[in-house]
């Protein structure tokens, strides 16, 4: 038992005032009656009982001492020991693996300094007989040792050494010191005196007791880093924007932009390298900006003038309005090299082939006649609404002209249907009249509501209808389809039959709109856009949104082929099939994302990886670390015993009670 | 000590009720009560045969001419009785509890105007120590009566008192010629009993008043106590108690105070006496038109 507040036992001083009580109040009271006769009667009628009113009055004493003892150890708060007290010193060595650690100087890193303290640090405490945990905070805080002895302090050794052997003992990312101090708690919930050590080169202005923060940074060590980089398409041309910063001390730094493949005509063509350099001075640990800018764009202008920008103007014969990619780099012999190279792609857009045809035979007059507006408008919506990420080629099919059926990514046949659908696209049918010949459907006659306009209904839910609101769609009249192939999704209904089926399976990728845009109020409609945008967002999905990314961070990609291979360099690093995914990137670089599509074309496109911008600045400081010592329940410790001694306390004034009451009995 | 109880609407509530004792007393001619022996007053009593010597002018003639035999006609005689009330005057009857001692001497009182009312002879013998006085002599008449009592009000309660030795010390008791009246409350070591068996053996009548106060009933008190007795000369008296009083205590208190009373009781039944045992919270009249009429000394 321990005794949370040992002062409480000073309640014990009322015993001796219960002792002095006893000693000093009055025994007998005087009592002036007529006669004693009576009373001398009765003493020889009193039950001959056993002379118990001594031992009655010896236990309402020892009630009353143990009452007030009771009292006193309540005050003094006891508690149980539920776990077994750690006599040893016990230690937890964290090591921050964040991409900041790999700063050299002197040919050594900060994660180098970090390891060999915690292993000397290590050894002195088994020196002591202590116990040793090793906290290794890298992307997710995880334990090398836990709670080793001295008996088997060759563990830590073993756990720590490789990490200044192995180069991928250091992340590229941010560490997560949260959760090596959450680890830390399971520790401190065994034994609260446990001291933590925390080798990290981050400077934080709070540090709860218990902790120890030990810096590995050199005085000398500085860093030069590109923090992010853009590029921008205005009015046809390409502006490339670099943030730059230099962390440790003030310099002038040169900044490399090399653009590969500048103004290529297609995928053929190789293009120019252009370089531009431009010199800057980073002061203060302040951001800079770097914006490499065509100069009749930067006359236009509107941007208020900052000193932490600084304009490099491109001469009217670089001007860059297409290109590969861009290779942005520093070249300063700094002490963190990771983040003196920047990398931006996506300079070419991939081109998307739609041809649209829409032909009606003059005679028919039950069908609408000429070709669509409202789909050849929708068509140059989304060619604008894709224009950063397709380059999207609409043709339309003339009248006196046949459609190709083949080579092109969307084939849109309207009103008359080709004998037989191509094969190497996306063939959107709308209002069909016959049925193709491998489009696996079968068309019955149109079918008019007479005037009647009966809204569309979901068959079933598809990402194609989000956003749609199918009962606001109505048509006038339908185009039956009498029978379609199972591997069909049937996804709006009118009037109970088909209006809007869909296949995507490795041989076809069909949609087909049986309704002509003539009979329906989808033309003014705002879901007609949805519905095209949606069908454009699931056959030719992004592979990836965005060219930039953090170590560390999902990236969600997407394919329009079977399977998609990401490689780093040479190095194949996974291999998807199932789509939607994930990649999380563990190392700065630029990976290629290639991907046969099921047109048959091979595609492959690049995102670049870089070190979190946080990381480049080496001398960081932040704002504190959680307390884990606050986190400490008390009950894995100690278990209080108050309510116990409350109810013996309870017991015992019965008992004291009970005894008082029986002894005028 | 003044009483309450001795005034005029007292005493005139008291003037309906008359003593009555027993028949077979013998007392002294020309009083109220009747007795068993035959005398010359109107109220028949009885025949008797004729005898020699007999005055023969008592010969009732009409039983003669039908059964041709001398009869006397007898009738009851009235004669004068002689009431002794001793009165306890020791301590315990009033020297603390002044309520007590005035219900004390208002019975006395009370029984003394009764038998004053009846023509009889009085005598209060106040007891104190061993002795009996009688300050007031025999009374006679209410005027007699009433002189007497009104020095009552400086009565002092005192001392220990020897109830035998009183009796039996006392001067005027008289054989076979009245009621003996003793109030007291009994709380003494003398042997009382051996003055009753004194007067049983004198031939009076005897009725004994025991006096008791609530608190002696049913006492209140409890705990650590040093009674003193009211009768002890200081406080290292034998008689003073060093108690302690529990519930068991009071229930023996009550019990030993039970059977006092049936000892009481039971004694005074073997012997014929009379015994009435009052609480001074009780009402006075309640004795006297209750207690001593269920008793049949009041008729």
């Amino acid at each position: 038992m321990k005794l949370l507040t040992p002062l409480g036992l000073l309640g014990l001083l009322a015993i001796v005032v219960l002792i002095i009580i006893y000693i000093i109040r009055p025994n007998y009271q005087q009592k002036f009656i007529s006669s004693t006769f009576v009373w001398k009667l009765s003493l020889k009628y009193r039950k001959k009982k056993i002379p118990t009113s001594k031992l009655r009055n010896f236990l309402i004493i020892l009630c009353q001492i143990l009452i007030l003892t009771s009292c006193a150890l309540i005050l003094a708060q006891p508690n149980q020991i539920l776990k077994a007290e750690v006599k040893e010193t016990e230690v937890v060595l964290i090591v921050d693996s964040s991409a900041s650690m790999r700063t050299e100087s002197n040919g050594e890193t900060r994660f180098e300094r970090a390891v060999d303290g915690a292993i000397k640090f290590a050894d002195s405490v088994f020196e002591q007989n202590g116990i040793v945990s090793v906290v290794l905070a890298d992307v997710k805080a995880s334990f090398l040792v836990q709670r080793a002895r001295v008996e088997n302090k060759i563990l830590v050794a073993d756990a720590l050494e490789p990490l200044l052997d192995e180069d991928m003992a250091c992340s590229y990312g941010s560490a997560d010191i949260e959760g090596a101090i959450a680890l830390c708690e399971d520790i401190i919930a065994e034994n609260p005196d446990t001291l933590i050590y925390l080798y990290t080169d981050v400077e934080y202005s709070y540090v709860p007791d218990g902790i120890t923060v030990v810096d590995v940074c050199d005085d000398s060590e500085w860093n030069a880093a590109i923090l992010d980089a853009q590029a921008k398409l205005d009015e046809g041309y390409y502006s490339f924007t670099v943030d730059v910063a230099c962390y440790g001390k003030d310099a002038q730094i040169a900044v490399d932009l090399e653009v590969h493949g500048a103004n290529a005509n297609d995928s053929e063509d190789a293009g120019l390298t252009v370089t531009f350099t431009e010199y800057v001075e980073c002061v203060r640990d302040e951001t800079t900006r770097i914006v490499f800018i065509n100069s009749d764009l930067h006359q236009q202008s509107t941007e208020p003038s900052n000193s932490n920008v600084v304009y490099h103007l491109i001469s009217d014969t670089d001007e860059i309005f297409a290109y590969q990619s861009v290779h942005i780099t520093i070249s300063e012999d700094d002490s963190f090299q990771q983040d003196n190279s920047f990398n931006i792609y996506s300079g070419q857009k991939e081109v998307l082939k739609v041809q649209y045809c829409s032909k009606v035979e003059g005679k028919d007059t039950e069908y609408a006649s000429g070709a669509n507006p409202f789909f050849a408008s929708i068509l140059y919506t989304l060619e604008v609404a894709y224009e950063d990420r397709w380059d999207v080629q609409i043709s339309e099919v003339k009248s006196d002209a046949d459609p190709e059926m083949e080579d092109f990514d969307l084939y849109i046949f309207e009103h008359i249907m080709p004998e037989k659908l191509p094969t190497d696209g996306v063939v959107l049918l709308v209002n069909p009249r016959t049925a193709p010949a491998n489009s696996g459907i079968r068309i019955g006659q149109h079918v008019n509501l007479g005037g009647r306009q009966i809204p569309m209904m979901e068959a079933e839910p598809h990402s194609i209808l989000n956003h749609v609101t199918p009962e606001d769609m109505t048509l006038g009249g339908y185009v039956p389809v009498t029978y379609y192939d199972p591997a069909y999704q049937m996804l709006l209904t009118c009037d109970n039959k088909p209006t809007l089926l869909l296949r995507d399976d490795e041989k076809a990728k069909i949609a087909v709109m049986a309704f002509s845009m003539h009979y329906s109020n989808i033309a003014i409609s705002k879901d007609f856009p949805i519905l095209m945008y949606n069908l454009f967002e699931h056959f030719f999905p992004a592979t990836v949104k965005g060219n930039a990314f953090e170590v560390n961070e999902n990236v969600a990609l997407n394919a329009r082929g079977e399977e998609l291979f990401v490689t780093l360099g040479d190095k194949l690093v996974q291999t998807f099939t199932e789509f939607p995914t994930v990649l999380q990137v563990s190392t700065p670089g630029t990976y290629e994302l290639t991907q046969t599509t099921f047109s048959g074309k091979n595609v492959t496109e690049s995102i670049y990886v870089k070190i979190p911008a946080i990381e480049s600045n080496i001398w960081y400081k932040a704002e504190g670390i959680d307390n884990p010592y606050a986190e400490r329940n008390e009950e894995d410790f100690f278990k209080d015993l108050m309510v116990y001694i409350a109810a013996a306390l309870v017991a015992l004034l019965f008992i004291e009670w009970w005894l008082q009451s029986r002894e005028t009995m | 000590m003044k009483s309450s109880y001795l005034n005029d609407g007292f005493f005139s509530r008291l003037e309906t009720l008359s003593l009555n004792l027993r028949s077979n007393l013998a007392g002294y001619f020309g009083g109220k009560h009747l007795v068993n022996t035959y005398g010359q007053t109107v109220e028949f009593a009885d025949f008797r045969e004729y005898q020699l010597g007999d005055d023969i002018r008592r010969i009732d003639w009409n039983l003669y001419s039908r059964f041709e035999k001398y009869f006397l006609k007898l009738f009851t005689d009235e004669r004068q009785m002689q009431v002794q009330i001793f009165l306890d005057c020791s301590a315990s009857m009033g020297k603390d509890n002044h309520q007590k001692a005035s219900y004390a001497i208002g019975a006395a009182a009370a029984l003394g105007f009764l038998s004053v009312q009846n023509m009889d002879k009085l005598s209060f013998n106040l007891m104190r120590d061993t002795r009996s006085e009688n300050p007031f002599g025999t009374i006679i008449g209410k005027n007699a009566f009433f002189r007497a009592i009104s020095s009552f009000e400086e009565l002092n309660f005192t001392e220990d008192v020897d109830i035998e030795a009183c009796i039996k010390n006392c001067p005027d008791t008289s054989t076979g010629n009245g009621l003996t009246v003793i109030v007291s409350d009994f709380f003494t070591d003398s042997n009382w009993k051996k003055a009753v068996d004194y007067l049983c053996y004198k031939k009076r009548q005897v009725l004994l008043v025991q006096i008791m106060s609530p608190e002696e009933i049913d006492p209140s008190y409890d705990g650590r106590v040093n009674l003193i007795d009211s009768e002890s000369v200081d406080v290292s008296d034998s008689k003073n108690m060093r108690i302690k009083i529990t519930r068991s205590l009071q229930k023996a208190y009550e019990e030993a105070l039970r059977d006092f009373k049936l000892d009481i009781k039971t004694f005074c039944s073997k012997r014929g006496v009379d015994f009435i045992s009052v609480r001074t919270d009780q009402p006075i009249e309640r004795v006297l038109f209750s207690e001593l009429l269920k008793a049949g000394i009041m008729e």
